[in-house]
């Protein structure tokens, strides 16, 4: 295959992926910090690698802000949402790159809930000053919430989700990088 | 088999105590006794357009005493104004109205949630503090002083 089909076979797999993430952010936003974004994004970072993963997050950050109903977030806010999505894909390929297991990935989505909660602190404290203790016990709630459905859907759908994705790849022959299985 | 088990057991037992530890952070503060509490509403332009005492009677939330005064505008579940306050978000993380406007024949504040906001502030010496629970679910007893203040998500909150 050469370079040219096999690079729009990776936007149209990227534009794909991306809309699957935004679909289902949506379809779950009536219900606060439950959705399968993290789920998802582990799925890509192991199986479609971390390049193509992290174009997605910025797709993704976009999209959501732009075209969400329910409107962007805060401008400021934005950075920390960009930076906590991408970290999924950044620690996934460095230093917790030997994750593989369901159990172990979805320990990961467990304390990424909080991580990624935690980087809205910053600007919520120090821009829009509102008192860092009691954002914290405000928000303690959601980050629990996140973080447990960041496990549960990590733990039960991880495994399946990946072999079928993998079987799409190998059947399309649509993305390069092999990942390790 | 037992690995299928083990999630089963593990996912059970992470729901349970989710729920136990969420109900328990969650508040819901309703009046253990008849009373009245100072209300102080402030307008975008910082001007305090309301500073009386209102009563509550047993049983009520915060909401409640705001309802018997005013007229409120609460959000729907798009956050859209809705006059009727029809519509209490009620999931496993916030359960209550959310409140955008409030009014009486002296002065009328609306906010829109994304630009705009009301603040909730709670008088405790030596000072009013930003309340960490929504309108529905506010603490509040006799002789407590609570503050709404029209605030500029951009502009920040103090």
């Amino acid at each position: 295959m050469s370079q040219r089909h096999q690079a729009i076979k990776d936007a149209a797999l990227i534009a794909v992926l991306t809309s699957i993430l935004f679909v289902q952010q949506l379809a779950l936003s009536f219900m606060p910090n439950v959705q399968f974004t993290t789920l998802l994004l582990v799925l890509y970072a192991k199986v479609i690698g971390f390049k193509k993963t992290s174009l997605i997050v910025v797709i993704h950050v976009m999209a959501v802000n732009i075209l969400s109903p329910f409107g962007p977030v805060l401008p400021i806010q934005i950075p920390a949402m960009l930076i906590g999505w991408f970290l999924v894909p950044f620690l996934l390929t460095t230093i917790f790159r030997k994750f593989n297991s369901a159990w172990s990935l979805a320990i990961f989505g467990f304390f990424f809930g909080f991580v990624y909660c935690w980087m809205y602190i910053p600007a919520s404290v120090f821009i829009l000053d509102i008192p860092f203790l009691t954002y914290l016990y405000a928000d303690i709630v959601f980050e629990l919430i996140f973080a447990v459905s960041n496990f549960l859907t990590i733990l039960w759908l991880y495994e399946p989700l990946k072999k079928l994705l993998i079987e799409q790849k190998s059947r399309y022959d649509i993305i390069s990088y092999q990942p390790k299985i | 088999m037992k690995g299928i088990a083990l999630r089963i057991v593990v996912s059970i037992i992470i729901v349970i105590s989710t729920v136990l530890l969420v109900n328990t952070l969650t508040e819901h503060n309703h009046a253990e006794e008849n009373g009245q509490v100072r209300i102080i509403i402030v307008d975008e332009n910082d001007i305090t357009v309301f500073d009386d005492n209102i009563s509550f009677e047993k049983g009520d939330d915060f909401f409640d005493v705001l309802n018997r005064s005013f007229d409120l505008t609460c959000a729907t579940s798009s956050y859209q104004p809705d006059t009727t306050c029809s519509y209490s978000f009620d999931n496993l993380a916030y359960n209550g109205k959310v409140l955008l406007g409030i009014s009486n024949s002296e002065f009328n504040i609306l906010t829109n949630w994304s630009d705009s906001f009301l603040a909730f502030e709670v008088y405790d010496e030596p000072d009013f503090y930003l309340s960490t629970q929504g309108v529905s679910n506010i603490e509040f007893k006799d002789g407590d002083q609570i503050r709404i203040v029209v605030k500029s998500v951009l502009g920040g909150l103090s």
